[in-house]
């Protein structure tokens, strides 16, 4: 008799923690607070993804473009105790990071903000992770060797200022990819047109920088000139680059990113992954854009295998 | 009296114009009956959809089989459209028809073969430098294409049975491309990809380079191709015979060859059920 209430008694405790541990785990996957810079509509597909796939609940907020919100919005959502924040675009990502200064407790993961490098993201707080909003160097001159195994020596002009860390990261890659990345920094916009010339007879193709001193409206549609002129590949960071004459682009896909989303908040909250750890992610989802009539012009003949790799055909 | 003659007569040709409006398209046999067709392939090397959807429409056309063909990259888009104006017909990976598409009213009627095979294997690649095992995939991240919202258990069947690992130990990261993964595989964005076994020929076969640091550790059990099927109840038996005459029909050759290759397939075959 005794022997059988120590078994009942032992199961009973059994249960007990397995319940207990269990209400530890769904107390980790609380309420997901996505909160918003503005009413922007490019906003809209990421969050839908993300909300459709995370599968944990999700509240939404937003600044409607107006930093002095940012009190009573993040009262709301602090009340709510959430398990994670996921921030889109500069302002929802600076107000998620400051008022987390002293609640490094909730991560918070920022997408979508152009040149997130300078509003200092990472700096001074360790629950800080993100995905950049443009398309890596790397990634670019990836799809750039697909077009010709001959490409070997790819240019690029830069900006210190601006782009000295992913020209580092590039030269990484291109040795990687086994092609020579040959780059020239400027500081004036208008050094760009003197510089490629100098630069044009020892390249087969050229990386467009979303630079701000590189990427002005002169500057690209006079390199989509002579880039036929001079019979280069040009890849660059966005479709309309490609729809204006540049052969190829290379942007992100603006839905993907809400899964890239999901699964950097996964790694979080589920395997226990240290914000600081991953860091900032360049977009994995891309869409590349392929001009046909540039490629006539140029004298380029584009194998059906590779354009069946393009995302779009620009004729 | 004067009066009312006019406005009898705009109501009349009111009438007539709506009237014609309405029948000379039925007259005329154009597709008041038009079928919606959407595809969804995410493991497909073919990424240029717009190239897809012109081919598709041009050989719908020259069938004189009233179809509009919407092709879609993401899954979140394809359900929503089915839900919004559910199509006739579908071509979608196996897994979805299990897990929607039947009980949305949808069943398989044709499957594409390829060199006699009605399915395809993946491969789960990592760099060779990184010297990690299967086992170590534990915590590391996988970039893949979308197996739906239960991705981690079709993993756990596809690649892992029987062994020690589970798909939700693996920050698994949806990528729209097999290019994608293999591109952050190769320049080390990620731990590991999973990829369409003909797509990484693909790329192989474009620029040996990029791909040659990486190696296969596992590939995937025999995985269903993409099914085309109907949904029941908004198609006839005339048009269904129709279609599957025109994509199996090997006497009229009527598929265009061009298709095929865009969808790696040689041959569309009846499902028997």
């Amino acid at each position: 008799m005794n022997g059988e209430k120590y078994k009942i008694s032992l199961v009973f405790w059994v249960m007990f923690w397995q319940l207990f541990l269990a209400g530890l785990a769904l107390g980790d996957t609380g309420t997901i607070a996505v909160l918003l810079s503005d009413q922007e509509k490019v906003y809209r597909a990421p969050v839908e993804i993300f909300v459709d796939e995370i599968g944990m609940p999700v509240g939404i907020y937003n600044l409607d473009g107006d930093i002095r919100k940012a009190p009573q919005v993040m009262a709301e959502i602090f009340s709510a105790n959430p398990s994670l924040i996921f921030a889109l675009g500069a302002k929802a990502a600076f107000i998620a990071k400051t008022w987390t200064r002293d609640r490094q407790d909730i991560p918070v993961i920022f997408a979508m903000v152009l040149n997130w490098e300078r509003y200092g993201l990472l700096t001074g707080q360790k629950n800080i992770a993100g995905i950049a909003h443009d398309v890596a160097l790397s990634t670019q001159l990836a799809n750039l060797t697909m077009f010709s195994s001959d490409i070997q020596n790819v240019g690029v002009i830069y900006s210190e200022e601006y782009s000295k860390d992913s020209i580092t990261n590039a030269q990484l890659a291109a040795k990687k990819l086994g092609i020579n990345l040959i780059s020239m920094p400027i500081t004036r916009p208008h050094d760009f047109k003197r510089n490629f010339k100098q630069l044009s007879d020892k390249i087969d193709a050229y990386l467009v920088l979303a630079d701000p001193v590189i990427y002005t409206l002169d500057n690209i549609s006079w390199l989509e000139k002579r880039c036929v002129r001079d019979r280069i590949i040009c890849i660059g960071p966005s479709k309309n680059v490609a729809s204006q004459g540049v052969m190829l682009a290379l942007d992100p896909d603006v839905k993907n990113t809400g899964s890239q989303a999901v699964s950097i908040a996964k790694n979080i909250i589920v395997l226990k992954k240290d914000p600081q750890d991953i860091g900032v992610m360049p977009p994995l989802g891309t869409r590349l854009y392929l001009n046909l009539k540039t490629a006539a012009k140029i004298g380029f003949e584009v194998s059906p295998a590779v354009v069946d790799l393009a995302t779009e055909i620009i004729e | 009296m004067s009066r009312q003659f006019p406005i009898q007569m705009k109501h009349a040709a009111l009438l007539v114009l709506f009237m014609a409006c309405f029948l000379f398209p039925r007259m005329s046999g154009a597709a008041s009956s038009r079928h919606e067709f959407y595809y969804f392939n995410p493991d497909s090397p073919q990424s240029n959809l717009g190239s897809l959807k012109r081919e598709m429409d041009a050989f719908f056309s020259q069938s004189k089989f009233a179809v509009s063909f919407q092709p879609f990259i993401h899954l979140i888009d394809l359900e929503r459209k089915i839900k919004d104006s559910g199509p006739s017909f579908l071509i979608v990976p196996q897994w979805y028809i299990d897990d929607f598409g039947r009980a949305n009213g949808f069943e398989p009627i044709i499957t594409p073969a390829f060199k006699g095979a009605v399915t395809y294997n993946k491969t789960l690649l990592i760099s060779k430098d990184s010297g990690i095992g299967v086992k170590d995939l534990r915590n590391r991240s996988l970039a893949m294409t979308s197996m739906g919202h239960e991705g981690e258990k079709k993993i756990n069947t596809l690649l892992f049975p029987g062994m020690n690992l589970k798909a939700e130990t693996i920050n698994l990261v949806i990528v729209p491309k097999d290019t994608d993964a293999l591109f952050a595989l190769a320049l080390g964005q990620v731990d590991a990809a999973l990829v369409n076994k003909e797509s990484f020929d693909r790329i192989n076969s474009l620029n040996q380079k990029i791909l040659q640091p990486l190696i296969s550790l596992i590939d995937s059990e025999d995985i269903p191709m993409p099914v085309l099927c109907y949904r029941k109840g908004a198609v006839s038996e005339e048009d269904l015979k129709i279609l599957i005459g025109i994509f199996t029909d090997k006497e009229n050759i009527l598929f265009p060859k061009k298709i095929m290759e865009m969808l790696n397939i040689d041959e569309w075959r009846k499902i028997q059920n």
